[in-house]
């Protein structure tokens, strides 16, 4: 696991999964009418001679004007008008044009202690400051080391010469005013250190400038009214029904990128009364030859898709070249109905007198309501004041509700019972948690109904014709989203050897397993316990235990060993199967690289960075590892000698996604394989820095192996999030093969 | 897209000094208590509406909130915990909301069953944010009303340890310490 911090993003992100509906604009006017109405008559009863102050007159006065100006033009013209002066610049997002645009004249770095803080770019706009900035080197003894203790999260500002703050807005600082071309960048503290362990108070000086005439601002062009879209309410998903107009789906931007398309638009499902719904699953975009567009989420929208209205923006980023139009861009879900009948059913439970937090009681105890089996498999108590009652219900079972009688809840929540295989919970919260026999009833049961497909499409206003329709792939390139589907079994010439596979098991846990490369003589070595490692032999498996405990599986025998004093997890064999390379932690370093012997001499730091990731062992005798950069989503590589003990920084990965980087260096120590900033995407580099190149685009690479035979064996995800596919690709001719046999994630692979 | 007559910029001002001058305004004109109620209603409203689950009853108990916020407006003495005060006010309105509601144990059935046609129905617009939506659904109460609190009212952690009367430093550990659980939980589900 990686180090978090939460980022402001991630927040956003929990604000939007509350899916708050924009508040409409009438009720807050009804409201405020009426609280006026409400003032004047106590304005009069106390201050009859009430008189403004030049500010409020002001204000009042610009709002009247604002009034008057959108009755007089209207509202949509003047929406029109404000939405010209938006641009997209990629990697920030979409922009106020309305002022000149200035960047960052030069990155400015300020070294302290060791620590390295770097601000690498920033976009000055109209409406915003965007600061792109990483910092290296914090040690892992900065940082807490047990979960409930938080370090420092002061917010960094602008700081201009008059001594304004710019503080953080939604998406960077607030604007820098066109006349200011400086402004220094604070950091108060670094993020989730410990008091006094780094230093504190960082600034760094910036200088802005024009920004340049080739800078890429695309326009965003705004589509209004709606393009016609279309649904079928009440059509399963293969009726053929003649879709009704509807404006469930729609499409608000356009943003015209060098190979393709952004789309941003919203989805409300347009409903009748007491009708609701669930969607099941992501979005899905096809073109008029019925061919699934692979898109991408492009996060610098974020800002644009959250105005949507209803907080149900939505947005795909994809290549158009081929394409046929228009696109259909397509939600499902389910009807959620009201059971028919309002069956309830009761039973009792004693909590005791003194029902403690994380106590559970299992129940087992059926249930039938209307026709329905719910099996209440138990209730747990929580820390706060709640009952948490876990339900496994047969697949039309959507939810039900649960009370205690008399007791009134202040809270609670749960559902989703047969879109998760049957499993849901649902919890009450309580002022004080209700003690001893309690009766509980179940009630309201809500059932799932016929499948939905909402569609909206989409055209471009004019065709590209700056596009090939059968573009030629670039080099180096080897599988794209749409080659994907072209992939041929792996002939048994080929697929002759074993993967470890990390997949969910038929006892239902999480496990490893060991497979013939057809598919066949699945032998599950690790029933509960992950990060495996495949020796180069394939003779033995390493994994990190459920006690975060290193373990090695003989495979032949089963036999299997600890090794002593060793904790972690990443493992990574050394070629000769004598040592083991891990991510643990020890004395001040979290998540650092060690390497211990198989035979259980003492493990040894290697390096006391934090938050790192092995790459793996070369010929030559080094270990190549990554650190990370705090913020910037950029890792450092690093390769270390083992017979003389030095380390040596190599060059950094910019394009690398953040969350699991999953770096593999060949067996022959000539390429690192790594995954995408767009966490999809793979990219080979070699381990001096050069030749870094995209080898896999947009397929969804999760797991990464070599063999010793040159083989790059990936697992991509799929729409089934426990299930992945596994390929086999030859880089020197682009060979790809699918192996259908396997469907979990790569972990090792051997071919004889 | 519709926009309301009255200016909703809230985030872009300095709350805080913002709301002292006004509630001192206020004191002097009941009048400018709209200019509070213009700061606040998105919060409140969004809070609300996770809380209840439908649009139209969010948007009632919002308005009582505030109607009862305004004619006890006289009382409130906090200087400086305004938000702490107008959200115990929301709070309450919920819970009695939920008191005069028959069957109204779970917000299961709020949140699944809109009662009335919404088309504004709360629709997840992402594989991420409905991946997360699910893991906060399947949070204990307070720890989802600790989130609600912190991004649907934009309570800063005094205000909310002032509202919960909890130590400020427990309240913030607990925030960070639930977003980074949902943060790996979300990871697990995605890699």
């Amino acid at each position: 696991m990686t180090e978090w911090i939460s980022s402001s993003q991630f927040e956003e992100n929990v604000r939007q999964s509350f899916a708050v509906p924009k508040i409409r604009p009438e009720f807050v006017d009804q409201v405020y009418g009426d609280l006026m109405q409400r003032a004047i008559a106590k304005s009069r009863k106390h201050h009859p001679f009430f008189r403004l102050r030049p500010a409020w007159t002001i204000a009042l006065a610009i709002l009247t004007l604002a009034i008057i100006g959108m009755l007089a033009i209207g509202p949509q013209r003047v929406y029109a008008e404000f939405l010209k002066l938006f641009g997209y610049i990629p990697g920030v997002g979409i922009v106020d044009q309305s002022n000149p645009i200035r960047v960052l004249a030069e990155p400015v770095s300020v070294t302290r202690d060791g620590i390295t803080v770097t601000v690498t770019s920033a976009t000055l706009t109209g409406d915003r400051t965007q600061i792109a900035y990483r910092i290296f080197g914090v040690p892992g003894s900065a940082y807490p080391d047990r979960e409930d203790v938080v370090g420092c999260w002061s917010r960094e500002y602008l700081r201009l010469a008059d001594g304004t703050q710019l503080a953080q807005i939604n998406y960077g600082y607030e604007p820098v005013p066109t006349s200011v071309n400086e402004a220094v960048f604070v950091i108060p503290c670094i993020a989730n250190t410990l008091p006094g362990k780094v230093p504190e108070n960082w600034e760094l000086p910036l200088r802005f400038v024009p920004a340049p005439q080739d800078l890429t601002v695309m326009p965003v062009i705004e589509l209004s009214p709606s393009p016609q879209v279309t649904l079928n309410p009440n059509a399963t998903t293969n009726d053929t029904s003649i879709p009704t107009a509807d404006n469930s789906v729609t499409v608000s931007k356009v943003i015209e990128t060098s190979d393709g398309y952004i789309l941003i638009g919203s989805f409300q499902p347009q409903s009748k009364p007491g009708e609701s719904f669930q969607q099941t699953g992501a979005m899905e975009i096809h073109d008029a030859s019925g061919k699934k567009v692979a898109y991408t989420y492009p996060q610098d929208v974020n800002e644009a898709i959250n105005q949507e209205p209803g907080g149900t923006g939505w947005a795909a980023q994809f290549k158009a070249a081929g394409l046929v139009y228009p696109l259909n861009i397509n939600f499902s879900g389910v009807h959620l109905l009201p059971s028919a009948s309002d069956a309830t059913a009761q039973f009792t439970f004693d909590a005791g007198s003194n029902p403690q937090p994380g106590q559970v009681w299992d129940l087992n105890q059926q249930i039938q309501l209307d026709g329905h089996t719910l099996t209440l498999v138990s209730i747990t108590a929580n820390s706060q004041r709640s009952y948490s009652f876990n339900f496994q219900v047969d697949p039309k079972v959507y939810s039900v509700g649960v009370q205690i009688e008399g007791f009134t809840p202040i809270g609670g929540g749960g559902g989703g019972g047969g879109l998760a295989n049957g499993k849901f919970n649902t919890s009450l919260a309580y002022a004080q948690l209700p003690t001893g026999e309690l009766t509980v009833d179940i009630f309201h049961m809500v059932l799932i109904g016929d499948s939905i497909t909402w569609q909206g499409q989409w055209s471009p206003a004019t065709p590209r014709t700056d596009l090939p329709a059968n573009p030629t792939l670039q080099s180096g390139l080897c599988l794209t989203a749409d080659s994907l589907t072209q992939l041929q079994p792996a002939p048994s010439t080929v697929a002759n050897g074993k993967a470890l596979i990390y997949e969910k098991l038929d006892t239902g846990t999480w496990g490893l397993a060991v497979y013939n490369l057809d598919g066949r003589q699945k032998q599950v070595v690790v029933p509960n316990g992950n990060w495996g490692a495949l020796s180069s032999d394939g003779s033995q498996v390493a994994y990190s235990a459920s006690d975060n405990g290193i373990h090695i599986v003989d495979l032949a025998s089963l036999t299997e060993k600890v090794l002593p004093g060793a904790g972690g997890f990443n493992l990574h064999w050394s070629p000769d199967g004598t040592q083991i390379a891990y991510v643990g932690m020890g004395d001040g370093v979290i998540n650092s690289v060690f390497v211990i012997t198989t035979d259980g001499t003492p493990a040894r730091l290697i390096s006391d960075l934090s938050y790192e990731s092995i790459i793996g062992w070369s010929p030559d005798g080094k270990l190549y590892f990554v650190a990370p950069y705090t913020g910037g989503a950029a890792w450092k590589v690093y390769s270390y000698d083992l017979a003389s003990g030095t380390t040596q920084e190599r060059f950094n990965i910019e394009n690398g996604t953040p969350k699991f980087l999953n770096p593999m260096l060949s067996p022959d120590g000539k390429w690192i394989a790594y995954r995408g900033r767009d966490n999809s995407s793979l990219y080979l580099v070699h381990p001096d820095g050069s030749d870094m190149h995209l080898v896999l685009d947009n397929v969804g690479a999760v797991g990464i192996a070599w063999t010793s035979s040159g083989w790059l064996g990936v697992s991509i995800g799929t729409d089934d999030p426990y299930v992945q596919k596994v390929l086999l690709i030859n880089l020197d001719t682009c060979d790809s093969y699918i192996l259908n046999g396997l469907h979990g994630q790569l972990e090792g692979l051997v071919i004889k | 897209m519709a926009e309301s007559s009255i200016e909703l910029t809230s985030e872009k001002i300095d709350r805080m000094t913002d709301e002292i001058r006004i509630i001192k305004a206020a004191r002097q004109d009941p009048k400018v208590f709209g200019e509070l109620y213009k700061l606040y209603v998105e919060q409140v409203f969004g809070y609300l509406y996770s809380r209840i689950g439908n649009l139209h009853e969010a948007e009632d108990v919002t308005a009582q909130t505030f109607l009862a916020a305004f004619e006890s407006f006289d009382k409130f003495r906090q200087e400086g915990h305004f938000a702490s005060w107008l959200f115990g006010i929301a709070r309450n309105k919920a819970m009695d909301h939920f008191r005069k509601r028959k069957n109204t144990t779970s917000i299961d059935e709020v949140y699944d069953i809109p009662v009335e046609n919404d088309p504004l129905y709360g629709v997840i617009q992402s594989e991420q944010t409905a991946a997360l939506s699910k893991l906060i659904q399947a949070l204990p109460e307070e720890d989802r009303d600790l989130l609600r609190l912190r991004f649907l009212a934009d309570m800063s952690f005094p205000e909310i340890a002032y509202l919960l009367h909890r130590n400020e430093e427990a309240v913030k550990k607990t925030t960070y310490r639930l977003l980074a659980r949902l943060h790996s939980q979300l990871e697990v589900s995605n890699d």
